[in-house]
C-alpha cells in the first residue's frame, strides 16, 4: 500500500509521509499562484502544474486512508496484520518518491539556474533509495523481503546517486539565464508527475520493479541482476522522457488511466457493482487474509485505482486529447498555431514599422529638401525678375539658391543613408558594415566572412541591427573599442558586436535593443545580450539565411 | 585636354559636358554605362576620365570598377570619381596603387565650377584630390586614440593637414587660411616631423603620404578589401 506496505506497525511512517506530501502540495500550490501572478497564465504548458497540485492533494488524501484504516484496526483490536497487497500497488514507493522529489526540487529551487534535465530523476532516485532504506531499517523484523543485500545496495546506491544529484545541481546545463520557476516549472512538474507513471507502467508491464526487494532465497546473483535490470529500465525511461517528452507524457496519462481501471477491476470494487470478478494476482497468490481485512484491502485497491484513474483522466486533456484532436483534424497543430501567431505578430510589426518609416521620410522630405527646393524656386524667380534691374542683388539670390540646393542635397544624402545605405546596395552587408565601422568615432575592428550576398531585405535588416547596436555602444557604453564579427555558417548568419564599455545593457529596458530584436524577429532571427555590470557587452545575433 | 565623361543621368551628363566645353576642355566621349566607359577609356586614351561611381548595368559601383580596370591597363590614367556619397572604402581602393592622378569628389562640388576646374587640372596633371568629407572622416578615424601622434598636432596644423589631404598646394592652403605660404611650409614641416613622415617638396607625393598615413590605422584588424 502506498507508500509503505504496512505490516501491523505503528501508523506514524505513513502519517509522516502523508504530511510531507501535503506540505509539498501546499508549496506547489503557492508556487503555482506566484507564477500566475507574474503573468505566466493561459499558456497550455502553464496548466500542467495544477494537475500536479491536485495529484499531490489526492495522493495525500489517498495515503491517509491506510493510515486511518491502520489506526482503526489497531483500535478495534483487529490484530496487527492490516493490509498489504503488492499486486495492487502501482509501484507505491517509487512514484511517491519521485512525485515528492520532483515537486520539492521544483518548489525549493525556484531561483536556481536551469539544471540539467536529469536532475529531477537523480533527486528522485536518491529520495527513493533513502525511503527504501529507511523502510528496511524501520521494519527490520517485519521485512519479509529484507535481506542484507537490500541494505547494502541502499548503502552503496544512496551516496552514489546523491553525488550524481549534487553534480547535476552544481553544474547547470548552460549559462542561459533561465530560471526554473519562470521557464521550467511546468516541465519539471510534468516530469515529476509523469516520470513515475511511466516507470511504474513499464515496470509493471515487464514484471520488474526497481524498488521491489528480491524475495528471500532468490539468490544474490539474481537479486543483483534484478536490481541492475531495474536500474537500466529506469535509465531507458529517463532517456525516453528526455528524447520524447510529449510521447512519454501521453503514454503516462494513458497508463494511469489503464492502471486505475485495472486496479478498480482487480480490487473487486466492481464486484459490488456486479460487473467484474476479482482477478488473481500476476505476482503470485494473494496472501491469505482475514475476510474483513481482505474486504478493506479491496476497497483500498479500489480507492487507489480511482485516484489513479482520476489523475489519468485529468492529464488526458493536456496530453493525449490534443494529439487525438489534431490527428482527427479537429485542432490545428500547436506548433503551427504558434508559428502563425509569431508570423502575424512580426508581420504586423514589420508593416507598422515600414509605415512609420515612410511617415518619417515623408516628414523629413517635406520639412527639408522640399522646403529648400521651394525656396530655391522662389529665389530664382525673383532673381529672374531682377536680373536686369538689379543684377547685383540677382547674383546674390542665385548664390543663395545654390547654397540651398547644396543643403538640400546634403539632407537627401542623409535621408538615403537612413533608408538604404549606398554601400549596402553597392557591395552588400559585409562591406557596408566595414564602412560603418570605419565611420565610427571609436576604433572598431571587423572580422567579416561573407563570401556571398544575401537577400536584400535580410541584408538591410542585419545592417540596421548592427548599426543600432553599434550606436548604442558608442552612445551609452563609454567604450574605447568595438569589435564586429560576422560569419555565415550552416545557413545561419551570426553577428557579434563586442564592446569594452561599462556593460549593463538590457533589452528589456530602453527601446534600442528591443527594436533590434523585433527587426530580426521578422526574419526568425534572435538576439542575445550578455552585459554584466562593468562590461564587456556582447550582443550576439543569429539570423537564418537559406 | 581630352576628357571622357561617364554619367548615367542625362541632364547631369549634358550639364557636365556643357560646363567642361565652356571651360575649353575637349570631350572625347560621354557615356552612360560602365562597359561604355571602359571601351571609351581604352579607345580614346583621354587625359582624364570623370566617372560616376554608380553606373549601369548593375547600378552599384560599376563606374569605380570600370575605372580601376582601365587604370590597370593604362597605368596612371587620371580618374576623377564623382558620387552622391563618399565612402572611405572607395577612397582606399582608388588610392591603393599610390601613383596619384586620382580624385574623389561629391557631385555637389561641381557647383563651384572654378574649384571644379582646378581639381580637373590637378588630377589630370597626376595630382591627388580628396573630397573634404573623405578627409574629415579619415581624420576622425585617426584621431580616436589619445596617444595618436595626430592628437599632438596644433589646431592650425590640423587645418593645414586637412587641406593638404584634400590635395591642395601650399599656395592654395595659404590663401584659404589667410596665412603666408612660408607659414604653411613651416606647418607642414612640423606636421611631417610629428607624424614621422619623410618630408617632400612634391605636392602630390606629400598628399599621398598624408593619405596613406591617415588610412593605415594601426591595430585596426580590418580585413583587406575583397576587390
Amino acid at each position: 500500500m502506498w507508500p509503505f506496505p504496512m505490516y501491523g506497525a505503528a501508523p506514524w511512517p505513513a502519517g509522516v509521509l502523508v504530511t510531507l506530501t501535503a506540505v509539498c502540495a501546499v508549496l506547489a500550490f503557492r508556487a503555482e499562484q506566484a507564477r500566475d501572478r507574474s503573468g505566466g497564465i493561459g499558456r497550455p504548458a502553464g496548466r500542467m502544474g495544477w494537475p500536479v497540485v491536485a495529484g499531490l492533494v489526492g495522493a495525500a488524501a489517498y495515503g491517509s486512508v491506510p493510515a486511518l484504516l491502520l489506526a482503526l484496526h489497531n483500535s478495534t483490536g483487529g490484530g496487527g496484520y492490516v493490509v498489504t497487497l503488492p499486486e495492487l500497488e502501482p509501484g507505491g514507493l517509487f512514484p511517491a518518491a519521485l512525485l515528492m522529489a520532483g515537486l520539492l526540487a521544483t518548489v525549493l529551487l525556484p531561483s536556481a539556474r536551469a539544471p540539467r534535465r536529469w536532475v529531477l530523476p537523480a533527486v528522485a532516485a536518491v529520495t527513493g533509495e533513502l525511503l527504501e532504506w529507511t523502510y528496511w531499517l524501520t521494519y527490520p523484523s517485519a521485512g519479509r523481503g529484507s535481506t542484507l543485500l537490500n541494505v547494502m545496495v541502499g548503502c552503496v546506491s544512496v551516496p552514489v546517486l546523491a553525488v550524481f544529484a549534487c553534480a547535476a545541481l552544481r553544474w547547470p546545463a548552460s549559462e542561459r539565464p533561465v530560471r526554473l520557476a519562470a521557464a521550467d516549472v511546468p516541465s519539471s512538474a510534468r516530469w515529476a508527475l509523469l516520470l513515475p507513471a511511466v516507470v511504474v507502467m513499464t515496470g509493471d508491464l515487464l514484471g520488474l520493479d526497481l524498488w521491489q526487494s528480491a524475495s528471500p532465497g532468490t539468490g544474490i546473483t539474481l537479486a543483483v541482476v534484478d536490481y541492475l535490470v531495474g536500474l537500466a529500465l529506469l535509465g531507458a525511461v529517463v532517456v525516453g522522457l528526455v528524447r520524447w517528452p510529449r510521447a512519454a507524457a501521453a503514454l503516462a496519462a494513458l497508463g494511469l488511466v489503464g492502471i486505475g481501471v485495472y486496479d478498480i477491476a482487480q480490487s473487486g470494487f466492481g464486484q459490488s457493482l456486479g460487473v467484474v470478478q476479482k482477478f488473481g494476482s500476476p505476482r503470485g497468490p494473494t496472501p491469505l487474509l482475514p475476510l474483513e481485512t481482505a474486504h478493506h484491502a479491496s476497497v483500498l485497491g479500489g480507492i487507489q485505482g480511482t485516484v489513479l484513474l482520476t489523475l489519468g483522466l485529468w492529464l488526458l486533456p493536456v496530453t493525449v486529447l490534443p494529439h487525438a484532436r489534431r490527428m482527427l483534424g479537429r485542432d490545428p497543430d500547436p506548433a503551427l498555431t504558434r508559428r502563425v501567431r509569431e508570423l502575424s505578430e512580426t508581420r504586423a510589426e514589420a508593416v507598422g514599422s515600414a509605415a512609420a518609416e515612410l511617415r518619417r521620410i515623408e516628414r523629413d522630405l517635406h520639412d527639408g529638401a522640399q522646403g529648400r527646393l521651394v525656396t530655391i524656386g522662389m529665389n530664382l524667380r525673383v532673381a529672374e525678375e531682377m536680373i536686369h534691374s538689379d543684377p547685383h542683388e540677382a547674383a546674390a539670390l542665385v548664390v543663395e539658391a545654390r547654397v540651398a540646393s547644396a543643403a538640400a542635397l546634403e539632407e537627401l544624402r542623409g535621408l538615403i543613408r537612413g533608408m538604404h545605405p549606398p554601400m549596402l546596395a553597392d557591395r552588400g552587408l559585409g562591406e557596408a558594415v566595414r564602412a560603418l565601422a570605419l565611420d565610427l568615432p571609436l576604433p572598431c575592428g571587423t572580422e567579416i566572412d561573407l563570401p556571398e550576398r544575401l537577400a536584400d531585405p535580410l541584408e538591410s535588416a542585419c545592417y540596421f541591427a548592427v548599426a543600432e547596436v553599434v550606436t548604442n555602444a558608442v552612445r551609452h557604453a563609454s567604450a574605447h573599442e568595438l569589435r564586429i564579427r560576422m560569419a555565415r555558417a550552416d545557413r545561419v548568419l551570426r553577428i557579434e558586436v563586442v564592446d569594452d564599455g561599462v556593460g549593463g545593457a538590457d533589452p528589456a529596458r530602453g527601446t534600442g535593443l528591443a527594436g533590434v530584436e523585433r527587426r530580426l524577429a521578422a526574419f526568425d532571427g534572435v538576439l542575445a545580450v550578455s552585459s554584466p555590470p562593468g562590461g564587456p557587452t556582447i550582443v550576439a545575433m543569429e539570423v537564418p539565411c537559406a | 585636354m581630352r576628357i571622357v565623361v561617364a554619367e548615367d543621368l542625362f541632364l547631369l551628363r549634358e550639364g557636365l559636358v556643357r560646363l567642361l566645353k565652356a571651360r575649353g576642355f575637349e570631350i572625347a566621349a560621354a557615356t552612360d554605362s560602365a562597359p561604355g566607359l571602359l571601351g571609351a577609356l581604352l579607345d580614346c586614351r583621354p587625359d582624364l576620365a570623370i566617372v560616376d561611381i554608380r553606373l549601369p548595368p548593375t547600378h552599384t559601383d560599376d563606374g569605380l570598377r570600370a575605372a580601376l580596370t582601365a587604370r590597370e591597363r593604362i597605368p596612371g590614367l587620371p580618374i576623377l570619381l564623382l558620387s552622391q556619397y563618399v565612402e572611405q572604402i572607395y577612397a582606399e581602393e582608388l588610392l591603393a596603387d599610390q601613383s596619384g592622378g586620382v580624385g574623389y569628389l561629391l557631385k555637389d562640388r561641381v557647383f563651384s565650377d572654378d574649384q571644379f576646374v582646378d581639381v580637373i587640372r590637378t588630377v589630370a596633371a597626376g595630382g591627388t584630390v580628396m573630397d573634404p568629407e573623405v578627409v574629415t572622416k579619415l581624420l576622425g578615424r585617426r584621431g580616436r586614440g589619445d596617444r595618436e601622434p595626430l592628437s599632438r598636432l596644433t589646431e592650425r596644423e590640423r587645418q593645414v593637414i586637412e587641406l593638404m589631404a584634400e590635395g591642395r598646394s601650399n599656395s592654395a592652403i595659404a590663401n584659404r587660411l589667410f596665412i603666408s605660404e612660408k607659414a604653411v611650409s613651416k606647418h607642414s614641416t612640423s606636421i611631417f616631423a610629428k607624424l614621422q613622415l619623410a618630408p617632400s617638396d612634391d605636392d602630390n607625393r606629400r598628399v599621398l603620404a598624408v593619405l596613406a598615413y591617415l588610412m593605415s590605422a594601426p591595430g585596426d584588424g580590418r580585413t583587406p578589401p575583397s576587390h
